[in-house]
Protein backbone atom coordinates (compact mmCIF):
# COMPACT_ATOMS: atom_id res chain seq x y z
CA UNK A 1 0.00 0.00 0.00
CA UNK A 2 1.25 3.41 -0.99
CA UNK A 3 0.70 6.54 -2.56
CA UNK A 4 1.39 7.28 -6.37
CA UNK A 5 2.63 10.43 -7.37
CA UNK A 6 -1.33 11.48 -8.58
CA UNK A 7 -2.64 10.63 -5.12
CA UNK A 8 0.15 12.26 -3.21
CA UNK A 9 -0.69 15.38 -4.68
CA UNK A 10 -4.60 15.46 -4.48
CA UNK A 11 -4.06 14.68 -0.82
CA UNK A 12 -1.47 18.08 -0.78
CA UNK A 13 -3.93 19.60 -2.73
CA UNK A 14 -7.32 18.77 -0.70
CA UNK A 15 -6.48 17.19 2.70
CA UNK A 16 -3.32 18.99 3.38
CA UNK A 17 -3.58 22.52 1.94
CA UNK A 18 -7.47 22.73 1.51
CA UNK A 19 -7.90 21.13 5.19
CA UNK A 20 -5.75 24.06 6.64
CA UNK A 21 -7.43 26.74 5.27
CA UNK A 22 -10.62 25.37 6.30
CA UNK A 23 -10.08 24.70 9.75
CA UNK A 24 -8.19 28.16 10.37
CA UNK A 25 -11.40 29.66 9.33
CA UNK A 26 -13.03 29.82 12.61
CA UNK A 27 -10.06 30.89 14.17
CA UNK A 28 -9.73 34.00 11.48
CA UNK A 29 -13.62 34.34 11.95
CA UNK A 30 -13.23 34.91 15.46
CA UNK A 31 -10.49 37.32 15.65
CA UNK A 32 -11.75 39.82 12.68
CA UNK A 33 -14.88 39.80 14.78
CA UNK A 34 -13.56 40.82 18.05
CA UNK A 35 -11.61 43.43 16.92
CA UNK A 36 -13.16 46.09 18.71
CA UNK A 37 -11.17 48.60 21.26
CA UNK A 38 -14.25 48.49 23.54
CA UNK A 39 -13.01 43.99 24.20
CA UNK A 40 -9.39 44.07 24.39
CA UNK A 41 -6.52 45.99 26.32
CA UNK A 42 -3.94 47.66 24.19
CA UNK A 43 -1.20 44.96 25.51
CA UNK A 44 -4.23 41.95 24.03
CA UNK A 45 -4.61 44.30 21.14
CA UNK A 46 -0.82 44.48 19.92
CA UNK A 47 -1.25 40.21 20.81
CA UNK A 48 -4.20 39.97 19.07
CA UNK A 49 -3.84 42.34 15.99
CA UNK A 50 0.04 40.04 15.42
CA UNK A 51 -2.23 37.37 15.77
CA UNK A 52 -4.96 38.37 13.35
CA UNK A 53 -2.36 39.24 10.74
CA UNK A 54 0.49 36.46 10.37
CA UNK A 55 -2.98 34.70 10.18
CA UNK A 56 -4.64 36.41 7.56
CA UNK A 57 -1.45 35.92 5.63
CA UNK A 58 -1.08 32.23 6.18
CA UNK A 59 -4.78 31.75 4.89
CA UNK A 60 -3.91 33.74 1.77
CA UNK A 61 -0.91 32.41 1.02
CA UNK A 62 -2.40 28.50 1.48
CA UNK A 63 -5.56 29.75 -0.55
CA UNK A 64 -3.22 30.53 -3.46
CA UNK A 65 -1.44 26.95 -3.29
CA UNK A 66 -4.80 25.70 -3.62
CA UNK A 67 -6.02 27.02 -6.31
CA UNK A 68 -2.52 27.07 -8.16
CA UNK A 69 -1.78 23.17 -7.21
CA UNK A 70 -5.61 22.67 -8.35
CA UNK A 71 -4.98 24.35 -11.55
CA UNK A 72 -1.38 23.61 -12.75
CA UNK A 73 -0.72 20.43 -10.99
CA UNK A 74 -4.20 18.38 -10.48
CA UNK A 75 -4.44 18.02 -14.47
CA UNK A 76 -4.97 14.35 -14.49
CA UNK A 77 -8.47 14.71 -13.55
CA UNK A 78 -8.75 15.37 -17.57
CA UNK A 79 -7.15 12.65 -18.69
CA UNK A 80 -8.85 10.05 -16.55
CA UNK A 81 -11.48 10.52 -14.01
CA UNK A 82 -13.40 13.43 -16.43
CA UNK A 83 -13.45 11.32 -19.68
CA UNK A 84 -15.08 8.54 -17.17
CA UNK A 85 -17.30 10.90 -15.89
CA UNK A 86 -18.35 11.90 -19.18
CA UNK A 87 -18.38 8.66 -20.36
CA UNK A 88 -21.42 7.53 -18.29
CA UNK A 89 -24.97 9.67 -18.58
CA UNK A 90 -26.10 8.96 -14.63
CA UNK A 91 -22.45 10.79 -12.99
CA UNK A 92 -21.91 13.51 -16.12
CA UNK A 93 -23.43 16.69 -13.79
CA UNK A 94 -20.38 15.91 -11.10
CA UNK A 95 -17.93 17.12 -14.11
CA UNK A 96 -20.33 19.72 -15.96
CA UNK A 97 -22.04 21.33 -13.31
CA UNK A 98 -19.59 20.79 -9.82
CA UNK A 99 -16.53 20.57 -11.19
CA UNK A 100 -16.93 23.33 -13.37
CA UNK A 101 -18.76 25.67 -10.51
CA UNK A 102 -15.66 24.79 -8.02
CA UNK A 103 -12.60 25.39 -10.24
CA UNK A 104 -14.10 28.75 -10.89
CA UNK A 105 -15.70 29.52 -7.86
CA UNK A 106 -12.76 28.46 -5.79
CA UNK A 107 -9.80 31.60 -7.31
CA UNK A 108 -12.52 33.78 -5.93
CA UNK A 109 -11.15 32.88 -2.67
CA UNK A 110 -7.67 33.93 -3.05
CA UNK A 111 -8.02 37.06 -4.21
CA UNK A 112 -10.65 37.94 -1.41
CA UNK A 113 -8.21 36.55 1.22
CA UNK A 114 -5.31 39.13 0.08
CA UNK A 115 -7.62 42.02 -0.16
CA UNK A 116 -8.38 41.53 3.61
CA UNK A 117 -5.16 40.35 5.14
CA UNK A 118 -3.96 43.34 3.18
CA UNK A 119 -6.16 46.05 4.66
CA UNK A 120 -5.74 44.70 8.32
CA UNK A 121 -1.74 44.80 7.66
CA UNK A 122 -2.32 48.21 6.54
CA UNK A 123 -4.72 49.89 8.87
CA UNK A 124 -3.66 47.77 12.26
CA UNK A 125 -5.24 49.33 14.79
CA UNK A 126 -5.89 52.67 12.92
CA UNK A 127 -9.21 50.50 11.50
CA UNK A 128 -10.62 50.25 14.74
CA UNK A 129 -12.58 53.64 14.38
CA UNK A 130 -14.53 52.85 11.13
CA UNK A 131 -16.84 50.00 12.03
CA UNK A 132 -18.03 50.03 8.68
CA UNK A 133 -14.17 48.62 7.02
CA UNK A 134 -14.42 45.99 9.78
CA UNK A 135 -18.06 44.74 8.79
CA UNK A 136 -17.03 44.67 5.31
CA UNK A 137 -13.43 42.86 5.86
CA UNK A 138 -15.81 40.46 7.80
CA UNK A 139 -18.51 39.85 4.72
CA UNK A 140 -15.77 39.31 2.34
CA UNK A 141 -14.03 36.78 4.70
CA UNK A 142 -17.45 34.58 4.79
CA UNK A 143 -17.52 34.81 1.25
CA UNK A 144 -14.07 33.78 0.32
CA UNK A 145 -14.61 30.98 3.19
CA UNK A 146 -18.19 30.14 1.06
CA UNK A 147 -16.43 29.71 -2.22
CA UNK A 148 -13.55 27.42 -0.27
CA UNK A 149 -16.52 25.73 1.26
CA UNK A 150 -18.05 24.69 -2.30
CA UNK A 151 -14.85 23.93 -3.86
CA UNK A 152 -13.49 21.36 -1.08
CA UNK A 153 -16.97 19.86 -1.08
CA UNK A 154 -17.61 19.42 -4.74
CA UNK A 155 -13.70 18.10 -4.37
CA UNK A 156 -14.49 15.49 -2.15
CA UNK A 157 -17.34 14.13 -4.06
CA UNK A 158 -16.03 13.71 -7.27
CA UNK A 159 -12.72 12.41 -5.82
CA UNK A 160 -15.63 9.82 -4.37
CA UNK A 161 -17.00 9.16 -7.71
CA UNK A 162 -13.75 9.30 -10.00
CA UNK A 163 -10.91 8.93 -8.42
CA UNK A 164 -7.87 10.79 -9.58
CA UNK A 165 -5.39 8.04 -10.41
CA UNK A 166 -8.70 6.49 -12.75
CA UNK A 167 -7.14 6.45 -15.72
CA UNK A 168 -4.45 4.44 -14.60
CA UNK A 169 -6.82 1.48 -14.39
CA UNK A 170 -8.95 -0.39 -16.79
CA UNK A 171 -12.47 -0.82 -15.81
CA UNK A 172 -15.50 -1.82 -17.65
CA UNK A 173 -17.77 1.54 -16.84
CA UNK A 174 -21.46 0.04 -17.51
CA UNK A 175 -20.14 -2.66 -15.34
CA UNK A 176 -19.59 -0.47 -12.01
CA UNK A 177 -22.56 1.56 -12.80
CA UNK A 178 -24.57 -1.70 -13.46
CA UNK A 179 -23.98 -2.57 -9.81
CA UNK B 1 3.32 48.82 17.87
CA UNK B 2 1.12 49.77 21.03
CA UNK B 3 -2.51 50.58 20.37
CA UNK B 4 -2.47 54.04 21.97
CA UNK B 5 0.30 54.61 19.36
CA UNK B 6 -1.55 53.74 16.35
CA UNK B 7 -4.24 56.19 16.88
CA UNK B 8 -2.74 57.80 13.66
CA UNK B 9 -5.30 59.60 10.99
CA UNK B 10 -5.24 57.34 8.24
CA UNK B 11 -7.58 57.95 5.29
CA UNK B 12 -9.94 55.15 3.74
CA UNK B 13 -8.74 55.48 0.08
CA UNK B 14 -6.34 52.46 0.53
CA UNK B 15 -8.61 49.87 2.12
CA UNK B 16 -11.26 51.14 -0.82
CA UNK B 17 -8.84 50.31 -3.40
CA UNK B 18 -8.23 47.18 -2.30
CA UNK B 19 -11.68 46.10 -1.96
CA UNK B 20 -13.19 46.90 -5.05
CA UNK B 21 -10.42 45.65 -7.05
CA UNK B 22 -10.87 42.17 -5.26
CA UNK B 23 -14.42 42.38 -6.42
CA UNK B 24 -13.85 43.70 -9.65
CA UNK B 25 -11.09 40.66 -9.94
CA UNK B 26 -13.79 38.08 -9.17
CA UNK B 27 -16.63 39.82 -11.04
CA UNK B 28 -13.99 39.67 -14.29
CA UNK B 29 -13.66 35.64 -13.53
CA UNK B 30 -17.38 36.08 -14.05
CA UNK B 31 -17.15 37.53 -17.10
CA UNK B 32 -14.48 35.65 -19.08
CA UNK B 33 -15.67 32.35 -17.69
CA UNK B 34 -18.88 33.08 -19.76
CA UNK B 35 -16.57 34.57 -22.92
CA UNK B 36 -14.45 31.11 -22.73
CA UNK B 37 -17.66 29.53 -23.30
CA UNK B 38 -20.09 31.28 -25.86
CA UNK B 39 -17.22 32.18 -28.09
CA UNK B 40 -14.62 29.28 -29.19
CA UNK B 41 -11.94 31.69 -30.68
CA UNK B 42 -12.10 32.99 -26.85
CA UNK B 43 -11.81 29.75 -24.86
CA UNK B 44 -8.57 29.08 -27.36
CA UNK B 45 -7.21 32.38 -26.38
CA UNK B 46 -7.40 31.64 -22.79
CA UNK B 47 -6.27 28.23 -23.09
CA UNK B 48 -3.06 29.34 -21.34
CA UNK B 49 -1.65 25.81 -20.76
CA UNK B 50 -3.72 22.93 -22.63
CA UNK B 51 -3.18 20.37 -20.09
CA UNK B 52 -5.66 22.48 -17.66
CA UNK B 53 -7.76 24.07 -20.25
CA UNK B 54 -9.04 28.02 -20.51
CA UNK B 55 -9.83 28.15 -16.48
CA UNK B 56 -5.36 29.13 -16.92
CA UNK B 57 -6.59 31.97 -18.80
CA UNK B 58 -9.93 32.68 -17.20
CA UNK B 59 -8.39 33.08 -13.77
CA UNK B 60 -4.84 34.90 -14.99
CA UNK B 61 -7.24 37.28 -16.54
CA UNK B 62 -8.72 38.14 -13.50
CA UNK B 63 -6.02 38.30 -11.49
CA UNK B 64 -4.48 41.10 -14.16
CA UNK B 65 -7.43 42.79 -13.76
CA UNK B 66 -7.32 42.35 -10.18
CA UNK B 67 -3.73 43.76 -9.42
CA UNK B 68 -3.87 46.56 -12.70
CA UNK B 69 -6.96 48.01 -11.01
CA UNK B 70 -5.82 47.64 -7.32
CA UNK B 71 -2.99 49.85 -8.73
CA UNK B 72 -4.72 52.52 -10.22
CA UNK B 73 -7.72 52.75 -7.54
CA UNK B 74 -5.23 53.15 -5.44
CA UNK B 75 -3.35 56.07 -6.92
CA UNK B 76 -6.51 57.53 -7.26
CA UNK B 77 -8.25 57.47 -4.08
CA UNK B 78 -5.16 56.75 -1.34
CA UNK B 79 -5.40 60.58 -0.22
CA UNK B 80 -9.47 60.29 -0.32
CA UNK B 81 -12.02 59.35 2.16
CA UNK B 82 -15.17 57.49 0.05
CA UNK B 83 -17.85 56.55 1.72
CA UNK B 84 -17.81 52.71 3.23
CA UNK B 85 -21.37 52.26 2.78
CA UNK B 86 -21.07 53.18 -1.02
CA UNK B 87 -18.26 50.86 -1.27
CA UNK B 88 -19.74 47.85 0.65
CA UNK B 89 -22.83 48.50 -1.70
CA UNK B 90 -20.78 47.98 -5.40
CA UNK B 91 -18.36 45.82 -3.84
CA UNK B 92 -21.57 43.65 -2.83
CA UNK B 93 -22.95 43.82 -6.27
CA UNK B 94 -20.21 42.76 -7.87
CA UNK B 95 -19.20 39.42 -5.70
CA UNK B 96 -23.07 38.66 -6.42
CA UNK B 97 -22.59 39.10 -9.59
CA UNK B 98 -19.43 37.40 -10.06
CA UNK B 99 -20.99 34.58 -8.06
CA UNK B 100 -24.23 34.36 -10.61
CA UNK B 101 -22.64 34.45 -13.68
CA UNK B 102 -19.71 31.73 -12.39
CA UNK B 103 -23.05 29.57 -11.41
CA UNK B 104 -22.45 26.79 -14.27
CA UNK B 105 -26.27 26.87 -15.53
CA UNK B 106 -26.22 30.71 -15.83
CA UNK B 107 -23.30 31.13 -17.58
CA UNK B 108 -23.99 28.25 -19.73
CA UNK B 109 -27.63 30.23 -20.66
CA UNK B 110 -25.58 32.83 -22.60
Amino acid sequence: MELTNKELWVAIHGMILGSIYLLAFTGGFTDLWSLKSTLLTNKGMRVHLRRLIIGMWIMALISWLTVISGTYIYTWYREGSQLFIRDNPKVTDWDTFAMEWKIHIGWTTPILMTCVAFVISYYRSAMLPHPCLRRILIILFLIAFAAAGVAAVYGTFISKIAPINLGDFTWNSQKILAQ
Amino acid sequence: MEFSEDSRTVTLGPAVAAILSASLGCFSLGVTAILAEKFSSIKILLTWWEHSGPITGVSGTAIIIWLVSWIILHLLLKRRNPSMFLVGLVSAILIALSWILLYPPVYRTF
